[in-house]
C-alpha cells in the first residue's frame, strides 16, 4: 500500500469521526437520562436503541479523531517544519475556533430559547457549573483541546530535541515498544491503562458518559487530557512507523470483535442514557468498568483505522468531497441538529423516522451550505487548505517568452510575464511582458486607460494579476523585503493634512533600513523652506515635491514615479529632472510614467509604449523613432497643398503659418521633387519624427 | 533565448530596533493627527461625560429606581462602553474610508510599511483616547458623588473599556474597508446609534425584545464593564463568555477587512 493511499484512508477516518458526531448529537433528544439531567430538548418518543448508538459512538469517536490528529500533526511538521505547522494550525484551527465559537454559541442559545418556549417552559440560563475557569465551549471544545495538546506535543518535542533525548534513543525505544505491542496485538490493553486509571480516579465520573466531555472550562478535565493526550501521542508515533498501519488492517476484525464484546459488557453494567433507570456501580465494578471501557476505546479505534486502511485506501471523489466538507459540517451542525430536534419533538411519529429527519435534514442543509458558501470561497481555503473554483479554469499557461532582445546581460529588478488582469469583463492587461533592468530609466507611455497604471499596480503588488507571474527583486511584490528597495510616488494621493512636511518624510523614512536623514532628503529635493509647514497649506506643485521627497528618502534601488512633474513650474521641474539624473548616476533604476513626452525624451534610456493592455513598442528613444520610418519635411513653397498630396508616398500635408509640413516615408525623393518643381523653395528642414509623433502613430494604429 | 539574471542583491536588512521604530512612529503620528483635529478630539473625549450628566440629571435617571439595578453605576458603565466604541468606529470607519478614497491607503501599501504598523498605531491611539475619556468620566462621576466605586474598581472599569476599544476598532476597520467616504459618516453614525440603543447601554430594552442585545458587541463590553465594577451581572453568561464573543467578533471583522483591503484596496 502506498503512502498516499494510506493518507486517503486516514483522512476518511478523521472525517468519519467528525460526521459520526452529527449522528451522536442527533440522538440526544431521545435519551431519557439526558432529559432527567435537565437537557432542554426532549422528544416525545424516547429510544433505547438510540441510547446504545450514542454510547457506542461515544466510546471511540474522539479518541480516534485525536489519534488521527497526532498522525497528521507529525506529517505536517515533517513536510513544513515547526514554523509552517504553527502557522497552518493558527489559520486552520485557532482562527475558525475564535470566529465560529460566538456564532455557534449564540445560535445554540437562540435555538434553546425557542425550543423551551415551544415546549411551554420558561427559559432559565443553565447554572454556571462549579469548575475552575468556566467556559461554554459547546462542541467546539475539540478544537480547543486540540490546540492545548499541540502545545503539549510541541513542548515535549522541544524538550526531547534540546535535552532529554538529543540522540533520539528514547524515541527509538518508544518506537520499538509500539511496534511490539501493535504487532502482537496487545496495544489496546496497555494503552487503556492511563485513561482507565484517570477515569477511576475521578470521583464525579458518571460511568455511562465515558470520558467526560471537556466542554465547560478552560481547563480540560483530567481523564480527557490523559485519554486524548495518549491518543495524540500514539498518532504521532504511528506516523514515525507508518508500516504499522498494516497490522491494524490485519487485525481489524479481531479488534472489532473485542470492541463489541467490551461494549456489551460496559453497556450491560453501566447502562445507556436511553434507559430511564440506570444501575449504580460499587467500587469494584467501577474498576472493572473503567478497565473494560479503556480497552474498548482502543479496540474500536484500531478497528476503525484498520477497516479504513482495508476498504477506503483508494482515491474516491465522493469520499474526498465528504472528507473536505466534514470540518464545516461538524463546526456548524449543532444548532441545526438542535433546531430540528425541537421541531420534530412533538410530532407523533416513530423515533426512527424522526431521527432520520434530523440527521438527513441537517446533513442536507449543511452540505448545500458547504457546496455554495464554503467550498468555492475563502472559508473553504481556510478550513481545508484549498479552494475549489466553481468552474475549473486553471488551464496551464504556456511558458513565458522573453519579449526583448536587448540587454540580456543587464540584471532584471522587476518583471511582469504574461500578466493578464481583468476587471469584470474589461481586460486591463492582456498577456503583458515587462522588465525593469538595473540602472535604467524606463519611461512607460500610453494613452489614458491603456493599462499603464494597472501594470505599475501589479508590479507593486497593489493588484493581483488574473494570470501570469510578477516578481519584484526576485520575490512576490508584496514581500516587505522587496518593497524596502522600492520608492513610490503616486499620482493621486492626499496625504494627512495635519502633519508637516518634515513629519511626513520622517514617517516614510522609518519604513526603510538605512534611509537618508530628513534633512538630507529635504536638501536633495530643495524644499528647505517648506519643511515645517503643514501639508494642507502647500500648493499642488509643492505637494508633488514632498511626495517625491518621500519616494527617495529610503535610498531605493528602484523608484516608481507616476506623473511626477504634473503641476510643477518650469524651475521646479528642471530641479526634479536634475535630481532624477543624479539618482540614475548613482545606480538607481527608475520607472517613469508620464504624459510629457519631452520628459521621456530628456530622461529615458528606454521607452515602452502600452496600449490596450499590452506593450506595443519597446526600445531606446532613438530606436523608437526609427521604428516609425516617416520623416517630416518643413519648408516655405508656392506649391499647393493639394498638388503635393497627389504625389506618391506622401502622407499628411499641412500648411501651418505659411509653412508646409509634409510627412513621408521617402523623404529623399519628395525633397528632390520639391526642389525640382519649385525653385523658390526656402527654409527646407527634414527631421525624424519626435517621440510624440511615434506615440500618436503607434497608438492610432492599434485603435 | 538567454536566461535573464534575476537581481535581488544587497540592501541592508532591517534591524529589530528600526522595525520597532516603525510601530512607534506610526503611533506617534496617529496621535499627532488626532490632537490636531479638534473636531474629533472634543466629541471623543468629552461626549461620554457630558451625556452622562445630561441623562442623569436632566432626565432624572440617577434618582430612578429599577429593582435591584444600581442605575448610576449601570449608566457609568454604559457611557464607559460608549467611550470605547467612539474612537474605533469613527476613527477607523470614516478615517479609513477617506484614506482609501484619497489614495493614502494605496500609497502605504506600496511603501514598505509592515502591514500591521499603521493599524496598531491607530488602535493604540483609540485605546489612549478611550482611556482619557473614561478617566474623565470616572473623575466627574465620583467627584459629584454619583457613584461610590472604590478606586481599584474605577480603574478596572477604565481598563476594561480601554481594552474593549479594540473590537470596535475591528468593526470600524471593516466598515471603513467596505464603505465609500461619502457613505461612511452616515452609515457609521446610524450603526453607532443602533448599537447604543439595542445594547441597552442607557435604557434597558423592553422584555419582549431583550434578547436582541445578544447580537450587539457593545452589550458584551457593557456586561464586562459591569462585572469589573463589581456590579451584578444583569444578563447571560460570565466574563470569559463575553471576552470570547468579543474576541470572535474582532477576529472575524479583522479577517474580512484585511482580506478585502488586500485584494481591493
Amino acid at each position: 500500500m502506498h503512502t498516499e493511499q494510506r493518507l486517503h484512508a486516514l483522512d476518511a477516518v478523521r472525517a468519519f469521526a467528525l460526521l459520526l458526531g452529527i449522528v451522536l448529537h442527533a440522538t440526544m433528544s431521545f435519551l431519557p437520562a439526558l432529559a432527567a439531567a435537565g437537557w432542554p430538548i426532549v422528544d416525545n418518543s424516547p429510544s433505547e436503541a438510540l441510547g446504545i448508538t450514542f454510547s457506542v459512538i461515544h466510546i471511540f469517536r474522539m479518541a480516534t479523531f485525536f489519534v488521527m490528529a497526532g498522525f497528521f500533526a507529525r506529517l505536517l511538521i515533517y513536510r513544513r517544519g515547526v514554523d509552517g505547522f504553527i502557522k497552518d494550525r493558527l489559520k486552520r484551527i485557532l482562527a475558525p475556533l475564535i470566529v465560529a465559537w460566538p456564532i455557534v454559541f449564540l445560535l445554540i442559545g437562540l435555538v434553546m430559547v425557542w425550543a423551551m418556549t415551544k415546549a411551554g417552559k420558561s427559559f432559565v440560563a443553565p447554572p454556571t457549573e462549579s469548575v475552575p475557569l468556566p467556559f461554554p465551549w459547546t462542541h467546539l471544545w475539540f478544537l480547543y483541546v486540540l490546540l492545548v495538546l499541540y502545545v503539549v506535543v510541541l513542548s515535549l518535542r522541544w524538550l526531547a530535541n534540546t535535552g532529554i533525548d538529543r540522540d533520539g534513543r528514547i524515541r527509538i525505544a518508544i518506537d520499538k515498544v509500539i511496534s511490539l505491542i501493535t504487532t502482537t496485538p496487545i496495544a489496546p490493553l496497555l494503552l487503556a491503562i492511563p485513561v482507565a486509571v484517570s477515569l477511576y480516579a475521578t470521583p464525579t465520573w458518571i460511568v455511562w458518559s465515558g470520558i467526560p466531555t471537556p466542554d465547560n472550562s478552560l481547563l480540560p478535565n483530567l481523564p480527557a487530557l490523559i485519554g486524548y493526550g495518549t491518543a495524540i501521542l500514539f498518532g504521532w508515533f504511528l506516523h514515525r512507523q507508518m508500516h504499522l498501519l498494516q497490522t491494524f488492517q490485519r487485525f481489524w476484525v479481531l479488534y472489532l470483535v473485542i470492541g463489541v464484546l467490551l461494549a456489551i459488557v460496559c453497556l450491560s453494567m453501566g447502562g445507556t442514557p436511553g434507559m430511564t433507570t440506570l444501575p449504580v456501580l460499587d467500587a469494584n465494578n467501577r474498576v472493572l468498568y473503567a478497565a473494560c471501557y479503556g480497552v474498548a476505546i482502543w479496540s474500536w479505534t484500531f478497528a476503525a483505522i484498520g477497516a479504513a486502511c482495508k476498504f477506503l485506501s483508494g482515491e474516491s471523489a465522493v469520499r474526498r468531497y465528504l472528507a473536505d466538507s466534514s470540518y464545516w459540517l461538524y463546526i456548524l451542525h449543532l444548532p441545526i441538529v438542535f433546531a430540528l430536534q425541537a421541531l420534530v419533538s412533538d410530532w407523533s411519529m416513530h423515533w426512527s423516522a424522526k431521527f432520520l429527519v434530523i440527521v438527513g435534514g441537517s446533513v442536507a442543509m449543511l452540505l448545500i451550505s458547504y457546496h455554495y458558501l464554503v467550498r468555492p470561497t475563502y472559508i473553504g481555503e481556510i478550513l481545508n487548505g484549498r479552494r475549489y473554483p466553481r468552474k475549473s479554469n486553471d488551464a496551464s499557461l504556456p511558458p513565458a517568452k522573453s519579449e526583448s532582445n536587448i540587454g540580456d546581460d543587464m540584471s532584471v529588478l522587476a518583471a511582469l510575464s504574461k500578466v493578464q488582469k481583468n476587471y469584470a469583463s474589461i481586460k486591463a492587461l492582456n498577456d503583458i511582458d515587462l522588465e525593469i533592468r538595473r540602472g535604467e530609466l524606463l519611461a512607460v507611455l500610453g494613452p489614458n486607460g491603456a493599462g499603464k497604471s494597472t501594470a505599475i499596480a501589479v508590479l507593486l503588488g497593489l493588484q493581483q494579476p488574473t494570470a501570469g507571474s510578477v516578481h519584484l527583486f526576485g520575490q512576490a511584490p508584496n514581500a516587505l523585503d522587496a518593497r524596502r528597495q522600492v520608492g513610490v510616488m503616486m499620482q493621486e494621493v492626499t496625504l494627512a493634512p495635519e502633519l508637516t512636511v518634515r513629519e511626513h518624510i520622517d514617517l516614510t523614512a522609518s519604513y526603510y533600513p538605512e534611509p537618508l536623514s530628513v534633512d538630507e532628503t529635504i536638501a536633495t529635493v530643495g524644499i528647505g523652506d517648506l519643511a515645517n509647514r503643514p501639508y494642507r497649506q502647500l500648493s499642488g506643485g509643492q505637494k508633488r515635491q514632498v511626495q517625491f521627497a518621500m519616494a527617495i528618502c529610503g535610498k531605493p534601488q528602484l523608484l516608481f514615479l507616476d506623473e511626477p512633474t504634473v503641476g510643477l513650474d518650469i524651475r521646479a521641474r528642471e530641479a526634479m529632472w536634475e535630481t532624477i539624473r543624479k539618482l540614475l548616476a548613482r545606480g538607481c533604476s527608475i520607472v517613469l510614467t508620464t504624459h510629457y513626452l519631452e520628459e521621456a525624451e530628456a530622461l529615458a534610456n528606454r521607452v515602452v509604449v502600452i496600449n490596450k493592455g499590452n506593450v506595443i513598442a519597446s526600445g531606446s528613444v532613438a530606436e523608437l523613432r526609427s521604428f516609425v520610418s516617416r520623416r517630416q519635411i518643413n519648408c516655405t513653397s508656392s506649391l499647393s497643398v493639394d498638388h503635393i498630396r497627389s504625389w506618391d508616398k506622401v502622407g499628411a500635408v499641412k500648411l501651418i503659418d505659411g509653412r508646409l509640413s509634409i510627412t513621408t516615408a521617402d523623404a529623399e525623393s519628395v525633397v528632390r521633387r520639391l526642389l525640382a518643381e519649385d525653385v523658390s523653395l526656402a527654409e527646407l528642414e527634414v527631421r525624424r519624427a519626435g517621440l510624440s509623433d511615434v506615440f500618436t502613430e503607434l497608438t492610432q494604429e492599434t485603435v | 533565448m538567454s536566461r535573464v539574471q534575476i537581481d535581488n542583491v544587497r540592501q541592508p536588512a532591517m534591524s529589530t530596533q528600526r522595525l520597532i521604530n516603525v510601530y512607534i512612529a506610526e503611533a506617534k503620528y496617529a496621535f499627532l493627527r488626532f490632537i490636531r483635529t479638534p473636531a474629533f478630539v472634543y466629541p471623543t473625549l468629552l461626549f461620554p461625560v457630558c451625556l452622562y450628566f445630561l441623562v442623569g440629571f436632566l432626565f432624572g435617571a440617577f434618582r430612578a429606581k429599577s429593582g435591584e439595578i444600581d442605575i448610576p453605576t449601570y449608566l457609568y458603565c454604559g457611557f464607559a462602553t460608549m467611550a470605547a466604541m467612539t474612537p474605533g468606529m469613527f476613527g477607523f470607519g470614516i478615517g479609513l474610508a477617506t484614506e482609501r478614497e484619497q489614495g493614502l491607503f494605496t500609497l502605504k501599501r506600496a511603501q514598505p510599511m509592515p502591514p500591521m504598523a499603521s493599524l496598531l498605531g491607530n488602535v493604540a491611539m483609540s485605546m489612549l483616547s478611550t482611556f482619557i475619556a473614561v478617566t474623565l468620566l470616572s473623575i466627574a462621576a465620583s467627584g459629584f458623588g454619583i457613584i461610590t466605586l472604590s478606586v481599584p474598581k474605577l480603574l478596572a472599569v477604565t481598563l476594561t473599556a480601554t481594552v474593549g476599544a479594540i473590537p470596535f476598532c475591528a468593526i470600524g476597520l471593516l466598515l471603513g474597508s467596505l464603505l465609500s467616504s461619502r457613505a461612511a459618516p452616515a452609515i457609521v453614525n446610524v450603526l453607532y446609534m443602533l448599537l447604543i440603543y439595542f445594547s441597552g447601554l442607557f435604557i434597558q430594552l423592553p422584555k419582549a425584545i431583550s434578547f436582541v442585545v445578544t447580537f450587539s458587541p457593545a452589550f458584551y463590553l457593557h456586561q464586562l464593564a459591569l462585572e469589573s465594577a463589581g456590579s451584578k451581572n444583569y444578563m447571560i453568561g460570565g466574563a470569559l463568555t463575553h471576552i470570547g464573543i468579543l474576541l470572535g467578533i474582532t477576529v472575524l471583522c479583522l479577517g474580512i477587512a484585511s482580506r478585502r483591503l488586500e485584494r481591493v484596496g
